[in-house]
């Protein structure tokens, strides 16, 4: 079978489009409404609290799950999965397979020869891994295989949940390093984190997954407004362009006046 | 242009991921071992034959199932991967399918091979051909239920209900059609009963066109009759029928949740 991937990004240009995009389980209405855009070579970050429907909205996207409501568009068509990369939090592969057997039969899905495989497990520094059963890998090991699978293939737009959670600082470093990389070369990057601080610096745009809907929450690099920003608990409130220093509220919440945990 | 070969690398996968199943790999070293022991303490053809039939019929659907289950659950925290891949859902079904059945087939062949050497192997042939059709629903019942439940617990107790259901439901149904139907509806009921479960098929095959027990044509309806004369041509029907409507079921359940280790 062969398939030709669209991916022609143009920089600036709106690429993603997500319009009255909602997800209900039974009752629970998770996204209500969504409305956002995303620009072609652009690294965008989504910011929330617990359970407010960050991993639910990269599903739909990803056309893992099915939106009750709404569309979604990349390059002004329904996406198609060759077209995405996706990242999910938790992810747990065939515990009987070593790392090379996962990563080799990923990059035979795609036709690639071995040593792009061997060089992706050497770009995530899992070379001396490789004869490990996945069963036996900790949360991050997993982790960076499932971004040396990402890393195999071109996508036009790379999601991911919760990316850096359980990689150590080096590998988050790295991690940011990739991505910013990425959206240089033109492709669409949305990433969600609890840690806002960790990708302010990073990202082209910070939104926030809130009671059902996504705003922006404040724009990364070019951030030169501040505005206060509140932490109850688990439950961060996001108000419109919030600084960098207030992001780093997101890892230190005791520093906010008033918020106890 | 991205050139993409999935039936291939899937093929492979599960069969490193069946080489390196100790369970599995136990099993087929317990099979050998139960068929050296079938073919020394059985003193005739006919007995080993009878105490196969009896591990074809009670033993081995129920590790068809248990064994294609542990072989769908394994990889089901990978879905959101391998969702991702183009048609991915039908070719996991499909190659699940082939590895487990791949699977059971070696084993009938390691339980009948120390038996049917130097005997007429046509019989024990037969026997193990009938064997692997039935091993065939079980096997496509285990990935359905693998693939339909949410939690490992849940997909084995739903099969071991299933299976339970395929071994005794047709004995139960047969005798609430004696107990509550007219007496001249009873023997309709009960060949339709007989005829749509393939456990039962299967051992009509074995009683009526393997050890050909005698029975009285005059009692027979001409559906009866049919069946007992063409006993093989409907266990593979019925087999080849069940397997296919539980692989599309099975195929349909991954399709609306892909993304199960998640959800």
């Amino acid at each position: 079978m062969k398939i030709r991937i669209r991916y022609n990004p143009i920089d600036g240009i709106v690429m993603l489009n997500i319009s009255s995009l909602s997800k209900c389980y039974g009752r629970n209405t998770v996204l209500d409404e969504v409305d956002f855009s995303l620009k072609g070579g652009s690294l965008n970050v989504l910011t929330g609290s617990n359970g407010t429907g960050k991993s639910t909205l990269l599903r739909l996207i990803a056309q893992i799950e099915r939106p009750t409501g709404g569309n979604i568009e990349l390059f002004g068509r329904v996406p198609v999965p060759l077209q995405i990369g996706y990242l999910p939090q938790n992810l747990h592969f065939n515990s009987l397979l070593t790392v090379v057997n996962i990563i080799q039969f990923y990059a035979s899905v795609w036709g690639l020869p071995k040593t792009v495989a061997q060089a992706a497990l050497v770009r995530w520094g899992l070379e001396t891994h490789q004869g490990k059963r996945t069963g036996e890998l900790s949360g991050g090991l997993r982790q960076r295989l499932g971004l040396a699978v990402l890393y195999l293939r071109p996508a036009a737009l790379i999601l991911l949940d919760e990316p850096g959670l359980s990689l150590d600082p080096y590998w988050r470093n790295q991690l940011g390093e990739w991505l910013m990389r990425l959206a240089q070369e033109g492709v669409i990057v949305l990433a969600t984190t609890h840690i806002g601080q960790e990708w302010a610096d990073k990202a082209d745009r910070m939104l926030c997954c809130e009671e059902g809907k996504v705003r922006d929450a404040l724009v990364g690099k070019d951030a030169v407004s501040s505005s206060a920003l509140s932490y109850r608990g688990e439950s961060a409130l996001c108000a419109r362009n919030h600084s960098s220093e207030a992001m780093s509220l997101f890892a230190e919440p005791d520093r906010v006046a008033g918020g106890k945990r | 242009m991205m050139k993409v070969r999935l039936w291939y690398p899937l093929l492979k996968r599960e069969f490193c991921a069946l080489c390196a199943h100790r369970t599995l790999l136990w099993g087929l070293l317990g099979a050998l071992g139960t068929g050296v022991a079938v073919s020394l303490l059985a003193e005739t053809a006919d007995e080993r034959l009878w105490v196969l039939y009896q591990l074809f019929y009670y033993v081995l659907p129920m590790f068809a199932m248990l064994g294609s289950i542990m072989l769908v659950r394994q990889d089901l925290g990978e879905s959101p991967f391998l969702a991702l891949l183009p048609g991915s859902s039908c070719a996991r079904v499909v190659v699940k399918m082939m590895v487990s059945i791949v699977y059971v087939w070696i084993l009938i062949a390691l339980l009948l091979l120390p038996s049917a050497f130097g005997e007429d192997y046509a019989q024990f042939l037969l026997l193990g051909g009938g064997a692997g059709l039935v091993a065939l629903v079980f096997v496509c019942l285990g990935i359905w239920r693998g693939f339909r439940s949410r939690t490992e617990v849940r997909a084995y107790l739903g099969g071991l209900v299933w299976w339970i259901v395929l071994l005794l439901g047709s004995g139960a149904l047969g005798f609430c059609a004696h107990q509550w139907l007219r007496p001249e509806f009873t023997p309709a009921a009960t060949l339709v009963i007989l005829m749509s479960n393939p456990l039962e098929s299967f051992r009509i095959f074995v009683f009526f066109g393997l050890s050909a027990v005698p029975m009285n044509p005059q009692t027979l309806n001409g559906v009866a009759l049919w069946w007992m004369g063409h006993s093989m041509v409907w266990l593979a029907l019925i087999t080849l029928l069940f397997s296919f409507f539980l692989l599309l079921r099975a195929g349909w359940n991954l399709r609306l949740r892909a993304h199960s280790a998640e959800s």
